[in-house]
């Protein structure tokens, strides 16, 4: 079920983070710029590390915006839908920037205050989105849900999660694909990721540097949006079956 | 088997049911119709717990079930939706093994149930088992639907307008598949519908609801001939002589009918032996092939003998038809009577008009 399109993408990314690496290398001998000592990780070990600190990051913000989509959508939870939803789009509209300088002082520098500012940004479309795609689940369904003896906790891990899987896991890439852009800023707090040859780059004038790891940062998110959809095909598949053909 | 016990239901200060007692029997197919709106599916709701009656009781076999945890009382009631419910993401097999599951049955015995279950709603197992209700038209996705309340075994079935959102084909098989299944399985149903032939068809007793209250509980023969008040004849419809028709049988009114078997004769053989005017023509293995009209003469007072030939399929009342319509085959053969066969074209009687005009 892996498309063409994430093969390629994954292909391109590896190979030019192993060629603008060995580029880069060549650049640094030629260069005299104090940078030579301060950036000896290589591109693709600084992608993966982008790709998890996305990952980690998006993890929460799913257990967490699940959790509360649930919640919100829960009979006695209805009086949490709206402060949920303030939380939700509070935590979006703050800048990440300003999140890394409060958890900064707090939690220190590294990948933490990175982490914390991607999982607050990332919140915001997976509550939506489990909220979404619960409610938009056909009245008639969970009536006859009910009808049969199903218990709550039944209903929601059989019937409502697997039929807002699509929608969820839509947040799920949004959230992702936002987060692959955002995460590059972590860098100024020595969080690591593709954002630390930007930083390099900007700090020593060098143009080669902060074209390579944008370019990465492209193909990674080209990367993680076709390997996303991909899953919500699969995932959609398994809870409409409408494309399946009649057998 | 079931029984309301002074039953009310209110929504702030609005009471939607409103004191209702009622006792239904095992084995009956009680039907309650109502216009929309009169309480129906709430009245339903609250015998399986999904809405608690605001005062009153309700006992099913002489348990109040209010003692009941509402899930596991559920769970032993089918209960079927107008608009069915399939989930989306299981297919067949799964949707139909929910409740049994949900019971912990075990998984062989689950398969063959679900095998045994679609083979008596009318779904060849080996085609439908594995398809997704996406897959499936309406009247197959409500035969399903009936297959699921069905799969656990329960005593008492309750559904709600099933067969409203169907075309009138597919709704009169499946109303004809929930009488066979109610005789076979001497299960309890009650059936709620808005439509006044459904209940009249399918119904052992109905009682009729109107703005929370019971109006009449009764058979459908004592509604249709002794309707309570203007609101039941209101709701009969004009043509509820008709309707009465749908409940009675040509078997039931049938007599023996003369015939001939024309093999080797001339039709002026019939002029001499035939008294009657009409006499039915047979071959020689007594399959109805036509009637022979003796009713003209010629000007000499001679009879006159007309040879019709008929296909039975077409002209003639089955045994197990309804006299509505028998009474509908008369009006557009214009025939008074008619000869009644078995399926396979065999002559056993006729049925005359007269006889229904005077008898029913
Ligand atoms: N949850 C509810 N809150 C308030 N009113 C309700 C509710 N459910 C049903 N009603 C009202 O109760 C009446 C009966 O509804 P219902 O039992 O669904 O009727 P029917 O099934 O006969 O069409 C209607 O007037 C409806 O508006
Ligand atoms: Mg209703």
């Amino acid at each position: 079920m892996i498309s063409k399109k994430t093969v390629v993408s994954g292909t391109l990314l590896i190979l030019f983070d192993i060629f603008a690496y060995n580029v880069g290398l060549y650049i640094k001998e030629l260069s005299s710029s104090p940078y030579k000592a301060r950036y000896p990780a290589s591109l693709l070990s600084l992608s993966i590390e982008h790709i998890l600190m996305v990952t980690v990051a998006t993890l929460f913000s799913v257990i967490v915006g699940v959790l509360l989509g649930v919640i919100a959508t829960r009979k006695w939870g209805n009086d949490f839908l709206y402060p949920i939803n303030l939380i939700a789009s509070v935590s979006q509209s703050f800048p990440p920037v300003a999140v890394l300088a409060i958890a900064v002082p707090i939690v220190g520098f590294g990948s933490k205050p990175i982490l914390i500012a991607l999982f607050a940004y990332g919140l915001f479309p997976i509550i939506q989105n489990t909220i979404a795609g619960i409610k938009s689940i056909e009245p008639s369904i969970k009536e006859a849900s009910i009808g049969m003896g199903m218990g709550a906790t039944d209903i929601l891990v059989k019937v409502e999660l697997p039929l807002a899987a699509g929608t969820i896991l839509a947040g799920v890439k949004t959230t992702t694909i936002i987060n692959i852009g955002v995460a590059a800023v972590g860098a100024v707090v020595g969080a690591g990721g593709l954002g630390a040859p930007m930083i390099s780059g900007l700090i020593d004038e060098n143009q080669f540097y902060i074209a390579y790891a944008s370019i990465a940062i492209a193909f990674l998110s080209i990367f993680m949006d076709s390997l996303l959809t991909d899953l919500e095909t699969i995932v959609t598949i398994g809870s409409s079956r409408k494309s399946q053909s009649r057998s | 088997m079931i029984k309301l016990d002074n039953v009310s239901k209110s929504y702030n200060q609005t009471r939607v049911i409103d004191c209702i007692s009622l006792e239904i029997l095992k084995g009956e197919l009680f039907v309650i119709i109502g216009p929309s709106g009169s309480g129906k599916t709430t009245l339903l709701k609250m015998i399986n717990k999904m809405i608690q009656p605001t005062t009153g009781k309700i006992y099913i076999d002489g348990v109040d079930i209010s003692s009941i945890k509402g899930e596991l009382l559920r769970r032993r009631i089918g209960y079927v939706i107008q608009d069915i419910g399939l989930l989306p993401h299981m297919s067949v097999k799964e949707n139909v093994s929910i409740v049994p599951k949900l019971l912990k049955m075990n998984k062989k015995k689950i398969e063959e149930k679900v095998v045994r279950i679609l083979d008596m709603v009318g779904l060849d197992p080996s085609i439908y088992l594995n398809k997704y209700p996406s897959q499936l038209s309406g009247g197959q996705a409500q035969r399903v639907g009936i297959a699921r309340a069905l799969a656990a075994d329960a005593q008492v079935l309750l559904m709600d307008e099933p067969f409203g959102a169907l075309d009138p084909i597919t709704k009169s098989h499946l109303q004809n598949q929930i009488s066979r299944i109610h005789k076979k399985l001497n299960k309890t149903i009650v059936f709620v519908t808005h439509d006044i032939d459904e209940a009249i068809k399918i119904a052992s007793r109905i009682a009729v609801i109107k703005d929370g209250r019971l109006v009449q509980v009764d058979t459908p023969k004592n509604i249709l001939s002794k309707p309570k008040n203007e609101f039941i004849v209101s709701f009969l419809g004009s043509d509820r002589a008709l309707k009465k028709l749908s409940r009675l049988y040509v078997k039931d009114f049938m007599h023996k009918a003369d015939r001939i078997n024309l093999a080797g004769k001339d039709l002026g053989y019939l002029t001499d032996a035939v008294t009657k005017n009409y006499i039915w023509i047979t071959n020689e293995n007594d399959i109805l092939k036509g009637w022979a009209d003796l009713s003209d003469s010629d000007q000499d007072n001679k009879r006159q003998v007309s040879y019709i030939e008929v296909d039975y399929k077409m002209f003639a009342a089955g045994v197990d038809e309804t006299l509505k319509d028998t009474v509908s085959k008369m009006l557009w053969h214009s025939s008074k009577v008619l000869p009644v066969c078995k399926e396979d074209g065999k002559l056993i009687g006729e049925i005359d008009l007269a006889d229904i005009i005077t008898k029913t």
